[in-house]
């Protein structure tokens, strides 16, 4: 079932979209990732699933109800921008957020502590924000938004700015949680972590959806695009062959851009093998970064024309 | 709600336990009594006239000169000096001026004084004073009045006032009272300032800061606003309860001192018979004033109820601005209400029964000042007092709601500052 749901949302500035007529589901236990470029209205999105603001049109059911404020304290949130209190201490931060979210003080205080230890953090709790390196309340900030054991994470470009080896802790962490059952929405335009991390994701660009579904799926969609040969002999058959280009061709490797897909693939294998020795083919999908630049330059010739 | 009441307490305790806090609490006193004593003193200072000489030339017979000079020695002194020499020193500044006494001077009750101008009304009241003081009592000498004549012309006629009222009959306190309820709407003035400046900057540090975007992830706009303004003003009413300790514990300790050491029945008696020929203001402000529950709870009401309209727009507008720059623009609309009544409270001081004073202190925006001051000077008919009540209550609630328009769409707003007009769409638009 899914366990959060938006239905024809749309946002509004003025006469500016900041999302529009947007519908997706996230599945519960569901690594979710929200791409798209600068500006393209991501945030916005995440503010709106978090209740932070009301969207103008449209709906979102959250574990089935229509999302309401008392849903807040279920809901988990690390900003794009982090914002702690800096002239407090780390546990009176942590304390207070935690308080807001429905924890008791006592509570509060227990479990800041266990997460301070649980992200490498342990004998932080007296430390002042102000004092505290960028990476250092980053994770703090995290811990703000899990402290209440949330069943929703929504994270905003949580990995920008970290370093290899915080980024690790909190890939970790993120894999535990998830394995506990919690749904994780994230947005991010750095492809690299959403191929290796996320189930499904949307792609918007100026406010609208322009693809959706799970990881696999879309790569399904893009197809083969590349097929890589390493081959001995005479190449020159492929000159004869029509709807390719050679896009590289360097000590007996070639790689070729298709455009007919596996069976066009496939007929070039065929023919290789009859015109010298393959010691090696390989078909490669799309990745991420390149459907992610063709759907956002596609949907915007697409806009420009229309 | 529960939230604004976390969010109050985390305001109150975050503020309260700060060196800052009590810092303030304890020079504010300080610093409010040389504002106090500031006028009183400096005009004292003004009056020994520390540089101003006068050079006194005598032409009577009847040797004015050295009694002028033994009234005021800091001032005059008598001239040796031929009127050329005297005319040149002044010139030369090394000289206020010279005052001439004419042969017949006494008899004809006038007198020349010779200045390069200027000096203020200061010099001229302190000459005229001493010369009118000398010569008057020089004349009713040179008319046969004795001592006990002389001390009873000089004795200033007393005025009881006594007010009467329904119930009993009582000492009136008009004018103690005006003077205190002065100091309380200047006091309110004050804090109006200082508290929503205190709201106005914490609601842009948080935006700066972005944690307003954590807070919002947790309660409602509209809650997060309240709980700060609610949480400010605890801080603000428990500062001046400490202050209300600290004057009771240090008015028993100064009066038990000058009890010892002047065996005088108590302080007010003490003071004021010591400082009974300085200045009549100086003595009701010494005197302990006999407050009833009424002035304080009204005290206590305007402050509060200026407190929330003022600090919620503040509020307000701090969520609409970016800067310190953006709040100083979009603040003077708000605070041009507050220093308004300021300008009229010396009207309302000395009439403030006249009907301009009673409508404009029934404005609410004017009332935190003006009905307090009114309260204070006067016996308010009680439709009033009930009218300005409803007024306040009804335009808190007004300013809470719009201000809570403009948080809620102002804070997640950065950039550009937003025009008055755009301002007036999110209250419209919300």
């Amino acid at each position: 079932m899914a366990f959060i749901e938006l239905q024809h949302v749309s946002k509004r500035y003025g006469a500016f979209y900041a999302n529009r007529d947007i519908s997706f589901a996230v599945e519960q236990g569901r690594l979710f990732g929200v791409l798209g470029p600068n500006g393209a209205g991501k945030t916005t999105l995440l503010r709106i699933i978090t209740r932070i603001l009301l969207p103008d049109e449209g709906s979102i059911l959250f574990d089935g109800e229509p999302l309401a404020q008392y849903h807040q304290c279920r809901i988990g949130y690390v900003p794009e921008e982090r914002g702690l209190y800096k002239n407090l201490t780390v546990l009176d931060n942590l304390r207070y957020f935690g308080q807001l979210k429905g924890l008791s003080s006592t509570e509060a205080t227990r479990r800041a502590l266990w997460w301070l230890q649980r992200m490498d953090a342990h004998g932080w709790e007296k430390k002042k924000i102000r004092e505290l390196s960028k990476g250092m309340s980053q994770k703090i900030q995290f811990i703000v938004s899990v402290l209440h054991d949330p069943p929703l994470l929504v994270l905003d470009e949580p990995f920008s700015g970290l370093d290899p080896l915080n980024a690790e802790v909190f890939l970790d962490v993120l894999a535990e949680l998830r394995a506990k059952g919690t749904t994780i929405l994230f947005s991010t335009h750095v492809m690299e972590q959403v191929e290796q991390l996320c189930d499904d994701i949307v792609l918007i660009n100026r406010g609208r959806i322009v693809e959706s579904g799970s990881l696999r799926q879309i790569k399904a969609r893009y197809g083969i695009r590349r097929l890589e040969l390493a081959f001995d002999g005479d190449d020159s058959f492929l000159e004869k062959l029509d709807g390719i280009s050679i896009a590289e061709r360097r000590n007996g490797s070639i790689s070729i851009e298709l455009s007919g897909g596996i069976e066009q693939a496939q007929r070039i294998i065929a023919c290789a093998l009859e015109h010298g020795t393959l010691r090696r083919a390989e078909c490669i999908e799309p990745t991420l970064r390149e459907i992610f630049i063709e759907t956002v330059r596609r949907t915007e010739s697409q806009e420009v024309s229309s | 709600m529960n939230t604004s009441w976390l969010i109050a307490r985390h305001e109150f305790l975050s503020r309260v336990r700060t060196k800052g806090f009590i810092i303030s609490t304890l020079l504010a006193p300080v610093g409010l009594l040389v504002v106090l004593a500031l006028p009183i003193l400096v005009s004292e200072l003004a009056q020994t006239q520390g540089t101003h000489r006068i050079a006194v030339v005598d032409q009577s017979p009847h040797a004015i000169a050295p009694i002028l000079v033994a009234k005021d020695s800091s001032l005059f002194f008598p001239a040796n000096e031929p009127i050329a020499t005297l005319r040149a020193r002044v010139l030369a500044d090394s000289l206020t001026g010279y005052l001439l006494i004419p042969p017949d001077g006494l008899e004809r009750d006038s007198v020349v004084l010779f200045t390069r101008g200027g000096g203020g009304l200061g010099l001229h009241e302190t000459v005229s004073d001493a010369v009118r003081a000398v010569f008057r009592r020089e004349r009713l000498l040179a008319h046969g009045a004795d001592t006990t004549l002389l001390r009873l012309a000089e004795q200033k006629t007393k005025i009881e006032r006594i007010k009467i009222t329904r119930e009993r009959t009582e000492r009136d306190q008009t004018a103690l009272l005006t003077i205190v309820g002065y100091g309380m709407s200047i006091i309110v003035y004050v804090l109006l300032f200082i508290y929503g400046g205190i709201v106005m900057r914490s609601v842009l540090e948080e935006k700066t800061n972005r944690i307003v975007e954590i807070l919002a992830s947790s309660a409602r706009p509209f809650d997060i606003m309240l709980g700060k303004v609610l949480g400010v003003g605890a801080v603000g009413l428990f500062q001046m309860l400490l202050w209300i300790v600290l004057g009771i514990g240090v008015s028993i300790a100064v009066g038990t001192t000058l009890v010892s050491l002047s065996g005088a029945p108590t302080q007010a008696g003490a003071l004021a018979h010591y400082r009974a020929q300085e200045s009549d203001v100086a003595v009701l402000l010494l005197q302990v004033p006999s407050l009833s529950f009424g002035h304080i709870a009204a005290f206590v009401f305007f402050f509060l109820s200026g407190y929330v309209f003022y600090s919620a727009l503040f509020a307000g507008i701090a969520a609409a601005a970016d800067t310190e720059q953006d709040i100083q623009t979009l603040q003077a609309p708000v605070s041009i209400f507050i220093v308004l009544p300021m300008l009229v409270i010396p009207l309302v001081m000395s009439t403030p029964d006249a009907p301009v004073a009673a409508i404009l202190s029934l404005v609410p925006m004017f009332s935190p000042v003006l009905m307090l001051m009114r309260l204070f000077a006067t016996e308010v008919p009680w439709w009033q007092v009930l009218l300005s009540v409803v007024l306040m209550v009804a335009s808190i609630i007004g300013a809470v709601w719009i201000a809570g328009r403009i948080y809620r769409i102002g804070i997640l707003r950065y950039g550009q500052r937003p025009t008055f007009r755009q301002i007036l769409r999110w209250i419209a638009e919300g």
